[in-house]
């Protein structure tokens, strides 16, 4: 049945990018969860990817031939993500792929390309680890959590002025691994001293424990690692326990859904995002019209935006290296990239992290995010 | 002190949320003799209705009613067309029990059709004024629920003690045969208790989501919890239901400030292993004849 659905999928998207039949098309795999609980950011960087596939073809595909996209769901899962990547790898002599969400998902691919010398780019895994390992053909178009911490807690430490300060993360990879990151730099430049950090259950939905217990600390800014919802519920509660601590939190709730679960609770709240839909520069601007056109409204998440830099940034290489048959030609390639995107300008470092990306500080007003530096 | 008192308040309203749950559970255990694994999905549909609702311009208060009186009615339709059609004599005593777990994922898989799989809110205006008491700190929505609580459970109490029909319903939960013989309506007063039951599930879905939020998926652990007290309440014993959910609330509560808040959540199990371990018929209960 699953089967039948991937090639379902699979057919769908052949169909819907393969018009232009004239050149041996460039295959693309991609691996992202479409389905289980992480299925809307999935969905999101695969919108993207598809986007930026679409007005690649139109513009002429890479170096005449178009991009042909292999797309599998990975449901979140490392065993799904490696069965997935086998597939592409073995079965449809896929030699790039774009993936996936969840580090442990991309890590476990990882072991499979890097074997295969066999490229992984992903749009959104973060885990430090990643570029860690030595594999050459690895490369992430995203910042991870100790670029953009650096960012956001100078603009904390300079502006906001804090002398304590608390953490609620998730219990995650991603939770412990802000949390990590924002407490080391705080050390290091002399900002706020740990008063209260906890980690929270993924599937908890009353957060009262934890906030009375801050309540009673009275620290003067509150760091908030959580997805959508759970900020949301998050500053709710906080909001009506009377909680007056400045609030922070990492760029997950940075989102449509965060503005319209949290409302009015929400206000005045910092964030580190990589991009939202209210940026208007040229390369946001162009990304936005093209996902609008393709799926009728903005996207809700950075996620779009990430597959879609991810899919640009990859046929940027291809045509520089002619072609994918050549992976040290294509690593090189790969690190001359000067790209701009809506998240700015994009190059890279020899272990494939991304060199001087741009993080933004922004403030919830009115119920929107205001760009307050970067 | 103010982190003890503002502790034990947080105690007691999650701790009413959770007898609401296991008060309408027990109820439908002793009296019907069936577990029902769809409570929680039933607890889903008050809060989703509450969405729906007040997404129209309803206001909270007549929803607070509305909402749980129509899942209260789909409870009667659940008792008079699944569960007694699998209550026969030749069926297995297990058959009541599949149903109500297939009726658990029928629910579930329903609402993520209908009503999609985002997280929605109940969008209540008193949930997040809160008033101030210098060290303690209510909000609106605590209050509510405080309130309705004891508001129901008054009712409830002088129902089952005081009227013809709470006597029918004692009388059936302590030997169904012999009230059959006295001329009970055995089949009205199953049709009374699972409404009352359900009633009870879908009040606590309207009272208890507008702190949280509402996907298809949150009646999971509302029912566990539940079932906990239950058990540890004793089975059947609405008064170890009520003596149970709001020790297990403050437990919750003061073990989260005080030992750990990422245990919260354990509590009750621990709880049923000890009851079961050292009194099996559970703190309030009595020992179930079968009949």
């Amino acid at each position: 049945m699953k089967k039948v659905r991937v090639l379902c999928l699979a057919l769908f998207v052949l169909c819907s990018f393969g018009t232009a039949r004239a050149a041996e098309p460039v295959k693309i795999g991609v691996i992202a969860p479409l389905t289980g609980s992480q299925a809307n950011l999935g969905t999101g960087v695969v919108n993207g990817i598809k986007s930026a596939a679409k007005r690649i073809n139109d513009e002429g595909g890479i170096n005449g031939s178009p991009v042909e996209l292999v797309i599998y769901d990975d449901r979140n899962s490392p065993d799904e993500g490696v069965s997935a990547a086998h597939r592409l790898i073995y079965e449809d002599k896929v030699k790039l792929i774009l993936g996936s969400i969840g580090s442990s998902v991309t890590a476990a691919v990882q072991q499979l390309t890097m074997r295969e010398r066999a490229f992984l780019v992903t749009p959104v895994s973060m885990a430090p680890k990643l570029t860690q390992v030595g594999d050459k053909y690895f490369f992430r178009v995203t910042a991870t959590a100790a670029m953009r911490q650096k960012v956001f807690t100078g603009f904390v430490v300079h502006a906001l002025k804090p002398k304590t300060i608390a953490y609620l993360a998730a219990n995650d990879d991603l939770g412990r691994s802000e949390v990590e990151s924002a407490e080391e730099t705080y050390a290091s430049i002399k900002g706020p001293k740990t008063v209260y950090k906890s980690f929270y259950d993924p599937a908890e939905t009353s957060f009262t424990a934890y906030l009375t217990k801050i309540k009673s600390l009275n620290p003067d800014a509150l760091f908030i690692v959580g997805d959508s919802v759970h900020a949301a519920v998050i500053m709710k509660q906080a909001k009506a326990m009377g909680i007056k601590s400045t609030i922070l939190s990492s760029g997950e709730a940075g989102t449509a859904q965060f503005l319209k679960l949290a409302g009015n609770a929400a206000k005045g709240m910092y964030l580190s995002l990589d991009w939202s839909p209210v940026f208007t520069d040229p390369a946001s601007k162009k990304f936005l019209d093209a996902y609008i056109l393709d799926y009728g409204k903005a996207p809700d998440t950075k996620f779009a935006v990430q597959g879609w830099e991810a899919m640009w940034i990859t046929a940027e290489a291809v045509r520089k290296a002619k072609g994918m048959s050549n992976p040290d030609k294509l690593r090189e390639a790969f690190l001359a990239t000067n790209w701009t995107g809506p998240r700015g300008k994009w190059t890279f470092r020899e272990n494939g992290d991304p060199a001087g990306v741009t993080t933004f500080v922004v403030v919830v007003k009115d119920n929107k995010f205001v760009k307050v530096s970067g | 002190m103010q982190l003890l008192l503002q502790s034990i308040v947080n105690g007691f309203v999650d701790g009413f949320g959770y007898v609401l749950m296991a008060v309408g559970l027990t109820l439908v255990f002793g009296i019907g003799r069936v577990i029902n694994f769809a409570h929680g999905e039933l607890y889903t549909l008050g809060a989703f209705l509450a969405v729906l609702f007040i997404g129209h311009q309803f206001p909270y208060f007549s929803t607070v009613f509305i909402a749980p009186i129509l899942v209260g009615l789909l409870g009667i339709v659940i008792e008079r067309f699944i569960i007694r059609r699998v209550k026969k004599p030749g069926l297995s005593i297990w058959a009541p029990f599949l149903a109500t777990l297939a009726l658990l994922v029928i629910l579930q898989s329903l609402y993520l059709i209908i009503f999609g799989p985002d997280p929605q809110i109940v969008e209540n205006p008193y949930a997040y004024d809160s008033i101030n008491m210098g060290f303690l700190t209510i909000t609106g929505q605590d209050l509510i629920v405080s309130i309705l609580f004891f508001v129901v459970v008054f009712c409830l109490t002088w129902f089952i003690r005081k009227t013809r029909y709470g006597m029918a319903m004692r009388a059936v939960s302590q030997d169904r045969d012999t009230s059959l013989l006295m001329g009970i309506d055995i089949d009205t007063i199953y049709t009374l208790t699972w409404f009352l039951g359900v009633f009870l599930a879908a009040l606590a879905g309207v009272l208890v989501t507008p702190k949280s939020t509402v996907d298809p998926y949150i009646g999971r652990m509302p029912l566990l919890k539940g079932l906990s007290i239950v058990i540890v309440g004793g089975l059947g014993s609405v008064e170890g239901a009520v003596v149970t959910g709001i020790c297990l609330g403050l437990i919750e509560s003061l073990a989260s400030i005080y030992i750990s808040p990422s245990f919260k959540d354990g509590w009750g199990y621990l709880l049923v292993i000890l009851v079961l371990l050292f009194r099996p018929r559970g703190l309030l209960g009595r020992t179930v004849r079968r009949g």
